[in-house]
């Protein structure tokens, strides 16, 4: 293109160049994360904004620590006037470097309104980068936020927590050591669990079934975990995989899992894909992963802070060629939501479920010196459609709430017939497939047994059942003859046959 | 440090360019179970040891008799141009570390097939070995190789469709004509319809390879300006120059210390000193003493010089005829010459006066006055002495590869062409000698091309001015300067007189890319161009040039051919005329230092490429990609490169709007 050149120098000019004098610079790590915000950060946000956000935080860090007053001026408006300001609150507060700079830090970053936009420590971004990887150090189990009550949610095959052989599904942890956990948010009680691999702690369990609280003694352990499992449904030519997190092996597993059900011979009719509590990960692995259902699409619009917009493709892929349910829920994001838009827009899948999270946004993890690093959000995407995600999330087009009931409501909609429902160790299983439910799909009560009403109601597509807590199987039993109740050993199977 | 500096000078430099990227081959290997019988062995072998196959408890057999399959064939390939891809540097403009399998900007590239797919082993390098072909020859050219919606890539593949891959490596103008002229080489034999053998396949890769490792297509081309005067390629840099015995005397211990120590770039002062004390004693290799002295890096270069000729000194006086060891020795003198040249050329003629007084000591004609006689011939070239270094290089020209290309090199440049193409016609290479017969081949077929020159720029000047013809059309790009990138697409509308372009940059010092859109008045000579910070437009100057390609671009084709000595190669593939043109730096340089550049006078033009295809139906201009190189006397380093892809036929009209001239802040 002719006279590109011109618009080279033009924008050579303006260009800020980050100072790079380290060592005699107290607040480099401040300035750094100030400038990377100023030039990049999707809000554009003003200097004004992050000086008071910085020098708000320390004052009440000031305040709260030993309780100094340290008001913020209004006049306080630039980066110089921070630091001074800074240097002086230092000499008072008698606090290091590392202290000031990361109150002012994290000052800053509050003001984005952004949650996304962090900042980490070298272990922290250490951590980040093995949790998207589906890697981490801990006692070997999952957790669920529900009720404001952490509910472990997966005990991890092989683990720690595993080899306790005392841990089930759906037990409440409530103390580690002497810290209650109580009342904790998710984050809270996760940075008092977390810990270097090795060490031990004193757990402290409610089991809500049998109503009894106990404790146990676990070491803590690096374990690395499959990102894609799953299996077939043992009826109706149905797939089943989960996806953890988008780490980068994340779409050669889920490759191989469709490989192996292409391999068992019978004719596939669906697939259901899990993306339910799946917080995202890699967009070069939800890139590939979307290439495995599509020949070739759009698989979205990302616009960043100067209002560019950019088209990512999706190219030679493969059409799934059977129809997808995607489960989603409140905690599916980000990557999530990004492969669950584009592949309804695209008219490949359906969602049911709940409201997804709404991370609309891609972060960049920018390294600063001394290790540490920040992440932070340059750029929006919109689904194909142009379907905003970011503070809003997917609407599902079947909306469940149950988290059994997702499953029945998606093979119902993949129309499934033969049915074979059991409860094994806390698992409702499926046609064959072990979902990790939280509460027992069956119940007994003085009246016989009780199934989880929102199960029965969607698998008999009968609304008045209602969704809510467990009902008598006994009427059901009558009305429906095709509905079959086995019981052996304690383990309740329910068959059933849709017409 | 000046011992580095050596290090990248020309001799030595010539060294590393012809140093294959195959790995050598070693004895007593076999990698797999089922070819001890096999009579591709050999070449089998030497596949599996330069990367081309793997082998391993993973791979325990070949499987020479069986078909090979599309996608074996293309990840052979691919393979083949990993290892050779300097070869066709000049053609690709592909830079070695390009990861083009992402492409070199913002488009990514990807395969016009659908049953190739992303998440497969032989996806990357089938994108890989189809973008090399898009560069090569053009929007979609392995559907030349393989056409339709499907590749097929676990079909056998037919020796054609094996010899439209190969064909890159060769200077054949035409497609059509792959298979005769990949048969003509000898890398593939038997019919074109015959299914491709694994063994077949090996054979024919490990005849390219050595083809690739000698000369290449295009021999003549030195679009850097760093190629020419040729000199042989030294396979030993610091030989000892006499085999020691494990029972050394001290001062043959000291010896082998000093020239450890200079070949492991560990020589300090005190190697010199060592070497210095064997110079004055009666130690008796003074060749090496004398070699490895020329080599201290804290002596002047004139000192350097001295030592290197007192290294010859000490080979007459020793009486052996070792070719070798004066290739070396003669080596050494011209690559100081080369660096007391680069100051003050009248150094050439002294040095050259100096060398030459050795030659009467030779009989004529032999191997030990060759090794002698080239390096004279270089700086005889050096010294403006072009006619005298003819005469002398023809002597020898059927029997020394480099002789040969200097002959033919100098005489095209001279504008000698018919005695170029009747010194080839006297070239009747032994077919035992690989390399000659190899090198007079290509040299025909380059001085054939060489002719066609001036038809080559009468097309191309047709294809440019039907840009100028049309009334309007849309340019999509991408484009890389000094670190920026620039996506956009450019409505021209020749009606008007004006054209507009809106896209996006990303400035390298920035983690998220900006707005780009600008304006030009041809009329007014103006661009308006938007600024995203200042929220406004501003305006500049469109008549004055900042660049050097920007006044390259405002000469003739014809002008360019001849006042620049550009160079123009045509090829042909499928739908498409592809041709490229190359501007020799040296004579870009003297040209444009009479003008003057918004960016200062220039110092060096390194580089200015370009590629035209050319939809050969229509004579319309499909793509352009370019690539240029400048350095500016203030020391800036401008590298500019992109792929501009026009669409004739797009109706856009361009009127710029009041309020960007009403807006401008000047």
């Amino acid at each position: 293109m002719k006279r590109l050149s011109q618009w080279a120098l033009a924008v050579l000019l303006l260009t800020t160049v980050i100072p790079a004098h380290a060592a005699e610079r107290p607040y480099m790590e401040t300035e750094e994360v100030f400038y990377h915000v100023m030039e990049s950060h999707l809000s554009k946000p003003e200097v004004k904004q992050l000086v008071k956000g910085a020098l708000q935080s320390i004052s009440e860090h000031a305040n709260e620590k030993q309780q100094l007053k340290l008001p913020v001026s209004a006049e306080d408006d630039t980066l110089g006037e921070m630091e001074q300001r800074m240097a002086e609150w230092q000499a008072k507060g008698k606090w290091d470097s590392t202290t000031i700079n990361t109150w002012a830090i994290d000052g800053m970053l509050s003001t984005l309104n952004d949650p996304h936009s962090v900042f980490f420590t070298s272990d922290e971004l250490r951590l980040f980068q093995s949790d998207v990887e589906n890697q981490f150090v801990g006692f070997g189990f999952r957790m669920r936020m529900q009720n404001n009550e952490l509910i472990l949610r997966e005990i991890v095959p092989g683990s720690p927590a595993a080899a306790s052989k005392v841990l089930k599904r759906g037990d409440q942890v409530k103390k580690v050591g002497n810290i209650s956990l109580v009342g904790k948010s998710f984050e809270e009680a996760y940075a008092y669990l977390k810990g270097e691999a090795g060490t031990e702690a004193v757990l402290t369990i409610y089991r809500a079934s049998e109503d009894r609280e106990f404790q146990v003694k676990l070491q803590r352990a690096s374990l690395s975990l499959p990102e894609a499992e799953g299996q077939l449904f043992t009826k109706g030519g149905i797939g089943y995989i989960s996806l953890e997190t988008f780490g980068s092996d994340g779409a050669i597993q889920m490759r191989d899992k469709l490989a192996e059900f292409a391999r068992s011979g019978q004719p596939m009719k669906g697939l259901v894909l899990d993306l339910r509590d799946n917080g995202g990960g890699y967009l070069s692995t939800a890139r590939d992963i979307a290439s495995l259902f599509m020949e070739e699409g759009l698989l979205m619009y990302t616009t960043n802070r100067n209002g560019v917009e950019v088209e990512t493709w999706v190219r030679n892929g493969r059409d799934i060629g059977i129809p997808v349910r995607i489960l989603v829920n409140g905690g599916t994001a980000s990557a999530s939501e990004l492969l669950s838009g584009a592949l309804r827009d695209h008219g490949i899948a359906k969602l049911v479920g709940t409201k997804t999270y709404g991370k609309g946004s891609a972060q960049q993890v920018i390294p600063l010196s001394e290790g540490d690093a920040l992440k932070l959000t340059l750029n929006e995407y919109f689904t194909p459609e142009h379907t905003v995600v970011n503070h809003v999330g997917l609407e599902p087009d079947m909306l469940v709430e149950d988290y059994g009931a997702q499953v029945v409501e998606a093979l119902h909609s993949l129309n499934v017939t033969n049915w074979e429902l059991s409860d094994e160790n806390g698992d409702t299983i499926v046609n064959g497939v072990p979902f990790p439910t939280v509460d027992p799909l069956f119940k007994q009560a003085s009246d016989g047994l009780q199934i989880k009403a929102a199960v029965l109601s969607h698998l008999l597509g009968d609304k008045s059942i209602g969704e809510k807590d467990y009902v008598s199987l006994a009427p059901y039993l009558k009305s429906h003859p095709s509905l079959q109740l086995q019981s052996q050993n304690g383990v309740h199977t329910l068959r059933y046959q849709t017409n | 440090m000046q011992k580095f500096i050596r290090t990248l000078s020309c001799v030595l430099l010539a060294a590393t360019l012809l140093t294959p990227g195959f790995a050598s081959a070693a004895g007593g290997f076999m990698p797999y179970g089922d070819i001890s019988n096999h009579w591709a062995k050999t070449s089998i072998i030497r596949g599996v040891q330069a990367g081309l196959f793997a082998a391993g408890s993973s791979a325990p057999l070949f499987y020479p008799n069986r078909d090979m399959t599309r996608a074996e064939f293309v990840a052979l390939i691919d393979r083949l141009y990993n290892g050779g891809q300097y070869q066709l540097y000049p053609l690709t403009f592909l830079s070695e570390h390009a990861e083009w399998n992402r492409g070199e900007g913002f488009e990514e590239p990807y395969l016009p097939y659908k049953d190739v797919d992303r998440l497969t082993w032989m996806y990357t390098p089938t994108l890989r070995v189809s973008y090399i072909l898009d560069r090569l020859y053009g929007p979609h050219a392995i559907a030349q190789v393989f056409p339709g919606e499907q590749m097929k890539p676990n079909q056998a593949i037919t020796h054609e469709e094996a010899a439209k891959l190969m064909q890159m490596f060769t200077m054949t103008g035409d497609n059509q004509r792959a298979w005769e002229e990949v048969k003509s080489w000898g890398w593939l034999e038997g019919e074109s319809t015959d299914l491709l053998k694994r063994g077949e396949a090996a054979a024919a890769a490990d005849r390219l390879m050595t083809y690739l490792l000698q000369d290449t297509i295009l021999p003549l081309l030195d679009y850097d300006g760093s190629k020419f005067p040729m000199v042989p390629e030294i396979q030993e840099l610091f030989p000892l120059f006499v085999t020691y015995t494990d029972s050394k005397t001290s001062d043959e211990k000291m010896y082998v210390n000093a020239v450890e120590a200079i070949r492991n770039h560990e020589d300090t002062d005190n190697t010199y000193l060592d070497l210095e004390k064997l110079a004055s004693n009666s130690f008796s290799n003074q060749i090496g003493v004398h070699f490895y002295l020329s080599w201290n890096p804290s002596t002047p270069l004139t000192d350097n010089l001295e030592e290197a000729f007192r290294s010859i000194d000490a080979y007459f006086q020793d009486k052996i005829i070792l070719p070798d060891t004066l290739r070396l020795l003669s080596a050494n003198v011209y690559d100081i010459a080369l660096q007391m040249g680069a100051n003050d050329s009248a150094e050439y003629e002294k040095v050259l006066k100096r060398l030459a007084a050795y030659e009467p000591k030779l009989k004529q004609d032999t191997e030990e006055w060759e090794s002698l006689a080239i390096y004279l011939g270089a700086l005889e070239i050096k010294a403006g002495l072009t006619d005298k270094a003819l005469v002398r290089y023809e002597t020898f020209a059927s029997r020394h590869a480099e002789a040969l290309l200097n002959s033919a090199y100098y005489l095209v440049q001279e504008g000698r062409i018919q005695e170029a193409e009747s010194l080839l016609a006297k070239q009747k290479p032994k077919p035992s000698d690989e390399r000659m017969t190899q090198l007079v081949k290509l040299l025909g077929q380059e001085l054939a091309s060489l002719k066609q020159q001036p038809s080559i720029a009468t097309d191309l000047t047709y294809t440019l001015n039907h840009l100028d013809r049309v009334s309007s059309y849309q340019v999509k790009g991408e484009a890389f300067l000094s670190g920026f990138s620039f996506k956009y697409t450019q409505d021209v509308d020749a009606t008007r007189n004006s054209s507009h372009t809106q896209g996006f940059y990303q400035s390298p010092q920035q983690l998220v890319s900006d707005k780009l859109e600008t304006y030009t008045d041809g009329q007014k000579k103006i661009q308006y161009s938007y600024d995203t910070k200042k929220q406004g437009w501003v305006q500049h100057p469109t008549d004055k040039l900042d660049f050097v390609h920007e006044w390259v671009g405002t000469q003739s084709i014809q002008d360019r051919m001849n006042n620049l000595h550009a160079r123009y190669y045509k090829q042909s593939f499928g739908r498409y005329d592809i041709i490229t043109e190359w501007i020799p730096g040296a004579a870009l340089t003297e040209k444009a230092k009479s003008l003057s550049f918004s960016r200062g006078k220039i110092k060096n033009v390194s580089l200015y490429m370009n590629k035209y295809y050319i939809d050969r139906e229509s004579d319309e201009l499909v793509k352009h990609v370019w690539r240029y190189e400048e350095i500016y006397e203030n020391r800036e380093y401008v590298a500019y490169s992109g792929t501009d892809q026009y669409n004739l036929s797009s109706n856009v009209k361009v009127s710029i709007p009041d309020e960007v001239r009403k807006e401008v802040t000047p």
